[in-house]
């Protein structure tokens, strides 16, 4: 079977039996290339080429896309997640907190921009009531917090789409019966 | 799906910078230039050109520059929105393209609506009542409409229009309103000539999609989940509209993106046999006549809408189906 997906880093564990999950610096310095080639020479055009209405708003919407971007990577950079029995805890820039009792929302998407598909990444949407978190799949140790999120979704009887339960079988961990999936 | 879309964003810009330049290239294969084509035409005719003026154009618009200079001051004007000058018409690109285009995007948007809204309900009974007596006449229509070439039945429908009805089908409005500015009456015009060239440009796509939509449809309904649905006593309706016919649409979907031009570049034959006020006529002459600009300026238009139409047909295909497909191949 292909492995459309790169083998996930470990996470460092605690004595107390959490674990701490980070995205590898390696990582992230894709993502601020990426950020950077696009809102640099964005604003570089915008900044010294007059354009028509219709024009600075399209090259205007590009810059504003690579520049929310940009930012989430800091954000992401910035930001560990401690996993515990009890609760995701994101401690950094920006501290959030689900507790897996609590949890109402989860989604596993899968994405690439190759059309056989490989080479793609993860990307796991996380709610509790009204915090949101999602991550994606170079974090350290993605497939333990899929795993601990998808027993949290079974436990409360969550309602998961068809597409997050294929992703889930494609990741080898397996649902439970009532997401037989397909 | 921020990072997806950054991505692909990132994927667009040297794909369009490559076909810019495969082109360019293209376009200035044929020796000689639009000024060249256009002695040699004179001369033929026993008339004397102006050289002086030609030698003065040559130089204003660079033809006499390296090949990469004179693709360096297209890209840049194209990136202000200057398409450059139109030899042919003796008018800017913008200004020759500006009504033809309006036409040409009404044509083909209602070409789009016309496939979808027939092939879409037909593939649908097809699949639910295969070999049933009407799945084999739709197949048959379907099979004679993929079979039958636009020009050759735009041909039929023009002769069959003369012959009964003693009208003329082509243009797409009264002669009164050409080169007349937008109007009520113009607008009416327009719609009431417009569907012949749908029916006839929209036609072969329409086949081809029911047979699609109709096999794709038939694959999820054999499948294990549909007849474990029907087991259950889930309702056929409720059945085939949540999740088969869903999934038999994602192919149609990543096809967005292709949609527009093909229907475009497709319509070419037939606007010139329906005398059609479109652009393909237009970027047929301009490619004969070696009308740089307009043809270069147009043909990076059409490559523009193919590569952001497939960029929003990858980001709807994301954004309803992010699942890993293993064993996918290329083309899927």
């Amino acid at each position: 079977m292909d492995q459309p997906i790169p083998a996930f880093a470990t996470p460092t564990e605690t004595a107390a039996g959490a674990t701490w999950h980070r995205y590898p610096t390696a990582a992230m310095v894709g993502d601020y290339l990426r950020a950077a080639a696009g809102l640099v020479p964005a604003v570089a055009i915008l900044a010294t080429t007059p354009f028509s209405e219709a024009g600075t708003i399209v090259l205007g919407g590009f810059a504003a896309i690579f520049a929310i971007f940009g930012l989430r990577t800091v954000l992401r950079h910035g930001t560990s997640l401690e996993m515990t029995d009890t609760d995701l805890r994101a401690i950094g820039i920006w501290r959030r907190t689900i507790a897996w009792a609590e949890l109402d929302r989860m989604k596993l998407a899968y994405y690439s921009t190759r059309r056989d598909r490989k080479s793609g990444w993860m990307q796991l949407e996380l709610g509790a009531r009204s915090t949101r978190l999602g991550l994606d799949s170079r974090i350290a140790g993605f497939d333990r917090l899929v795993r601990r999120a998808a027993a949290a979704a079974a436990a409360r009887d969550l309602e998961l789409s068809e597409t997050t339960i294929a992703n889930l079988h494609a990741l080898g961990l397996a649902p439970p019966e009532r997401w037989g999936g397909r | 799906m921020l990072g997806y879309l950054v991505r692909r964003i990132l994927i667009m810009i040297p794909t369009l910078i490559a076909i810019s330049i495969v082109i360019f290239i293209i376009i200035n294969l044929p020796p000689g230039n639009y000024f060249t084509t256009y002695i040699a035409e004179l001369q033929s005719q026993g008339e004397h050109a102006n050289l002086a003026k030609i030698a003065f154009l040559e130089q204003e618009y660079g033809f006499n520059k390296p090949l990469w200079l004179q693709y360096l001051y297209w890209t840049v004007g194209l990136l202000h929105g200057n398409m450059g000058f139109s030899f042919l018409y003796d008018e800017p690109v913008t200004r020759v393209v500006g009504d033809r285009l309006i036409l040409t995007f009404l044509v083909s948007f209602t070409t789009i609506l016309f496939t979808y809204v027939v092939a879409f309900p037909i593939g649908v009974y097809s699949a639910t009542h295969q070999y049933s007596l009407s799945d084999y006449l739709l197949t048959f229509l379907g099979f004679l409409g993929l079979a039958t070439p636009s020009f050759l039945f735009a041909l039929v429908l023009v002769y069959l229009a003369h012959v009964w009805f003693g009208i003329s089908i082509g243009g797409l409005m009264d002669p009164r309103y050409l080169d007349q500015p937008w109007s009520w009456g113009k607008a009416l015009s327009v719609f009431a000539h417009i569907w012949i060239p749908v029916i006839v440009i929209g036609t072969a796509g329409t086949a081809a999609m029911i047979r699609r939509l109709r096999a794709n449809l038939l694959d999820e309904l054999q499948k294990q989940y549909v007849v474990t649905a029907r087991a259950k006593g889930l309702p056929p309706l409720k059945l085939l509209f949540k999740y088969p016919l869903r999934l038999a649409l994602n192919p149609f979907i990543s096809d967005i993106g292709s949609l527009l031009p093909h229907v475009i570049s497709g319509a070419v034959v037939v606007s010139v046999v329906l005398s059609l006020p479109t652009t393909g006529p237009m970027l047929l002459e301009a490619l004969r006549s070696q009308d740089m600009y307009l043809a270069g300026s147009f043909l990076m238009f059409m490559a523009f809408l193919t590569v952001v139409g497939v960029f929003l047909s990858d980001i709807a295909l994301a954004m309803l189906d992010p699942r890993i497909r293993f064993h996918a191949t290329a083309g899927q």
